[in-house]
């Protein structure tokens, strides 16, 4: 059945790894012959769907294999798959010369027969298709005829008839003679073109004046019915010559339509699923080069006034031909412009306005490889048409876009003001703190006992050190945050700042046990020595803030590879887990109000510095109990000679 | 010094911070001049002959570091400057045009009295140079004549670029020394913008120096500025 011959479209899709199509060609006849066929071939088209093939129907012209061939060459497609014929031996030699038609104007591609037909095997060949390569197809080309063809098809077929006019001259009145250059006539008008036909009617009747008419051998014509004979064959013949080419153009331009319609069709959906502007660019470029035999750009207006070149383009020359200075005109006026038109016809390129709803969003440009090919006004209005959906798959991308940004704003707003209230809550309650001792102070001047009275002195103070810890962190954040990171990077042993650090934390260190590790042939650093100084400072204050007066604190350094990795551990109640990516951001603090003071600054500042330097720092937690901090920074080549430099 | 209290000028133009400093000044035994402009403060260092001088950076007509050059032009006066940057450029370029020594704001009473002492006795100390034949601190000792140094009374052997350096450090004892400064005065004017091989050298005399090279007591590290060396 039909369902074999959509298999064996599957499985050589996927054999060959390509895309794959199944075709019914609809004949006319079938409209009227069976409700019951028409249905099945369409179960059969929607299984095929099923199997992932794409599936095109198209109405039957004569002759079928060339219309086949002529699709399958549109679609650059590699192999035909075809049922074979099993029916009444009249249908079946009719199928054969189908299958043989096809087979012998296949070209380059491949023709198989599938040995279980279907029921109406004409019906439903199975192509196979290569991805689109992008390359345009000729398309234009298909049923036209040399004119000198045609004249020589004019010609014999004249001679034909006048050959088997003579045969019947014998039995027969001139009068019904004329009836064979009629049939002749109507046969090079459905064979071949109009200029076949009219050359037959024309020669037709000179011939039939000429070998038939009395006087034989004469052009005179002595009875005045053979005349009207005559007028009646050239008028006839002209006038089926002139319908018949009507009638061919109009299944031309029909058929044409049809593929146009279906290309749109195609893209407008694969437009729909598009995910990003890149994309609708990279699906335009292959469509158009599809139909229109030319390459496609698109060009928005970016947020600086200039016209973006939409997507990536794989030839750098490809981005040659378009004008920004056009494309701009185009997008302000909305008005089409380029090779073809009434501005600036000149230029390569056609300049088309993509209009959505709320007006031009973009330009779209079409390089005419072949520039017949834009020329031809039908062309330049479907062109026009797929504007349509372009604009529209462009706006709704933009239109996207600003809402992600909308909504990133709005995060982004978000996260400020709880910046702002966090920072002014931090600022705040120790200056009220100082505001009131002082105040107290002020008041009860030299009545307050000495004892009271040294204790909020000393709050004042704790609370400006507090107050000064902390704008001065926010202040290294801002620095930090202002912009890129100005490094003014030297070599440092490690062992220098680290020296520095404890030196500096020597009072709030206190009783806690520092061990030190650090190879002596650990390369130098080449860091900005003040603001990796930080790190240490920010780290080892967290390790004091955290952890019991006599907790050990260790602080270790090795080379990794091409790293050198530092290393903070304590024995304290260690990070909480699922916490340790959350520490490193802004304002975050593992108690909200706790007892340890601070901003939550601290390791968002070690974070941004040691990823100034190209390095990583993370927290991992220790096995039995305590935090662990670390860090690498990137080894470069000079700092391994700048280990063992001397200079004397 | 004369035996009246030592006087300080403080050319600052925030009028709470000198209040402040007044205060605390005078509370501990100093005479304190203020001053709010940087060229007043020029004509009062004339005037009053201090015996230190205290000033910010940022002064409203001219910059702190002019101060500094108009001073050194005539006198060895102790200068400390109190910079509200914690830029470490300003500080090297203050040290480099002649200052002693720096506080960064906001700093603590107890740590601007630290550095105004030291200061203090360090130009006592170069005031009589036959005094500076050996330099002596915890167990650590230099015989500046001999050119021999020793750890709890033991000789450690430098090499020569190492006892130089260490002699430009007690030379400026209790004084940040820039890397340009030690690069100059240990190397020459050539290699001026190679610090690496300051540090280099530090490290390797404080391991021969100090017990614990990281957590050391003598030779101090003031990160991106220089090195001091803790008087004894």
């Amino acid at each position: 059945m039909g369902e074999r011959l959509v298999r064996a479209g599957q499985f050589a899709a996927q054999n060959l790894d390509a895309n794959w199509i199944a075709l019914h060609v609809e004949m006319p006849l079938t409209w009227r012959s069976s409700v019951r066929a028409r249905e099945e071939a369409l179960r059969i088209l929607r299984l095929a769907e099923q199997y992932g093939a794409e599936t095109v129907t198209l109405t039957g012209r004569a002759p079928i294999a060339s219309q086949i061939i002529e699709f399958a060459q549109a679609r650059k497609v590699t192999h035909i798959i075809l049922g074979k014929p099993l029916r009444q031996s009249w249908q079946r030699g009719l199928m054969s010369s189908v299958i043989d038609d096809i087979v012998a104007r296949s070209g380059s591609i491949d023709v198989q027969i599938s040995g279980d037909p279907g029921v109406h095997p004409r019906r439903q060949p199975i192509l196979s298709q290569h991805a689109l390569r992008g390359v345009a197809v000729k398309s234009e080309s298909d049923g036209k005829i040399p004119p000198w063809h045609s004249y020589l098809a004019g010609v014999s077929i004249t001679t034909g008839c006048t050959a088997v006019a003579a045969v019947m001259f014998k039995w027969l009145a001139p009068t019904n003679l004329a009836m064979v250059y009629l049939l002749g006539v109507v046969l090079a008008a459905t064979r071949f073109d109009r200029r076949a036909s009219v050359v037959t009617a024309v020669l037709g009747t000179l011939a039939f004046d000429f070998l038939f008419i009395p006087p034989i051998y004469s052009f005179a014509i002595s009875d005045t019915e053979y005349l009207l004979t005559a007028v009646v064959l050239l008028t006839v013949g002209l006038v089926i010559s002139a319908l018949a080419d009507g009638l061919r153009r109009q299944a031309r331009v029909a058929t044409d339509r049809e593929r146009r319609t279906a290309a749109l069709y195609a893209m407008t959906r694969k437009l729909a699923v598009v995910a990003s502007l890149d994309d609708i660019a990279t699906c335009v470029r292959a469509h158009i080069a599809h139909v229109f035999d030319a390459q496609a750009l698109i060009r928005l207006k970016s947020s600086d006034g200039t016209m973006r070149l939409l997507g990536r383009t794989d030839d750098p020359a490809e981005a040659g031909w378009t004008d920004t200075s056009i494309a701009d005109w185009v997008f302000t006026r909305n008005e089409i412009a380029g090779c073809g038109t009434n501005v600036l016809p000149a230029v390569d390129g056609l300049y088309l306005p993509l209009n959505g709803t709320r007006g031009v969003v973009g330009v779209l440009i079409v390089h005419c490889v072949n520039r017949r090919q834009i020329l031809v006004s039908e062309r330049r209005h479907l062109l026009e048409t797929f504007a349509n959906p372009i604009a529209v798959a462009v706006e709704r991308e933009q239109l996207r876009l600003q809402a992600h940004d909308s909504a990133f704003a709005a995060q982004n707003e978000r996260l400020r003001n709880s910046l702002l209230s966090s920072i002014s809550h931090d600022l705040r309650s120790p200056l009220s703190v100082m505001g009131s001792s002082a105040g107290s102070l002020l008041e009860g001047e030299g009545q307050l006992p000495a004892g009271p009275q040294r204790q909020m002195v000393q709050t004042i103070n704790d609370e400006a050190l507090r107050m000064t810890h902390i704008v001065n962190n926010i202040l290294d954040m801002t620095k930090l945050e202002s912009g890129p990171v100005q490094l003014d990077r030297q070599w440092y042993p490690l062992e220098e700042i680290v020296g520095a650090v404890l030196g500096r934390l020597k009072g709030q260190l206190g009783q806690r046990a520092v061990s030190i590790y650090i190879p002596h042939d650990l390369p130098m650093l080449h860091v900005d020595g003040v603001l990796f100084e930080k790190v240490l400072i920010n780290l080892l204050e967290n390790a004091a803030k955290y952890t019991a007066i006599d907790a050990h604190i260790n602080v270790s350094a090795s080379v990794q590879g091409s790293e050198i990795k530092v290393k903070v551990m304590d024995d304290g109640p260690g990070v909480p887990k699922g916490l340790e990516q959350f520490i490193f951001e802004k304002f975050y603090r593992v108690q909200a109000e706790g007892a340890v003071a601070g901003t939550g600054l601290g390791l968002a500042i070690c974070k941004a510095i040691i990823e100034a330097h190209g390095g990583r720092i993370w927290t991992e937690t220790r096995p039995e109990s305590g935090a662990v901090f670390l860090m690498t920074l990137p080894i470069t080549l000079a700092s391994k000679e700048h280990a063992e430099g001397r200079v004397t | 010094m004369t035996s009246e209290r030592p006087t300080i000028i403080v050319i600052e133009d925030e009028s709470q911070l000198r209040r402040v400093l007044r205060a605390m000044l005078e509370a501990n035994g100093f005479r304190c001049v203020e001053t709010e402009s940087a060229g007043q403060g020029l004509l009062d260092a004339e005037t009053y002959r201090p015996d230190l001088l205290l000033v910010d950076l940022g002064l409203p007509d001219r910059d702190g570091i002019e101060v500094i050059r108009g001073v050194r032009k005539w006198s060895a006066v102790p200068i400390i400057v109190l910079s509200a940057r914690s830029q470490e450029s300003d500080k090297i370029a203050a040290l480099d045009a002649g200052a002693d020594d720096y506080v960064t704001k906001p700093f603590t009473v107890g740590e601007l009295l630290a550095r105004i002492r030291a200061a203090l006795r360090h130009a006592a100390i170069h005031g009589r140079p036959e005094s500076r034949d050996t330099f002596a601190n915890g167990e650590l000792r230099v015989d500046l004549l001999r050119r021999q140094v020793f750890v709890k009374e033991q000789e450690i052997h430098l090499t020569p670029i190492e006892y130089r350096l260490l002699s430009v450090l007690i030379r400026n004892a209790g004084k940040v020394v820039t890397y340009r400064h030690l690069l100059r005065d240990v190397w020459g004017p050539g290699k001026v913008d190679q610090y690496h091989h300051v540090r280099t050298y530090i490290a390797d005399l404080r391991r021969k120096l100090e017990g614990d090279p990281a957590r050391p007591v003598y030779l101090l590290t003031e990160v991106g500025v220089g090195y001091r060396l803790v008087a004894g």
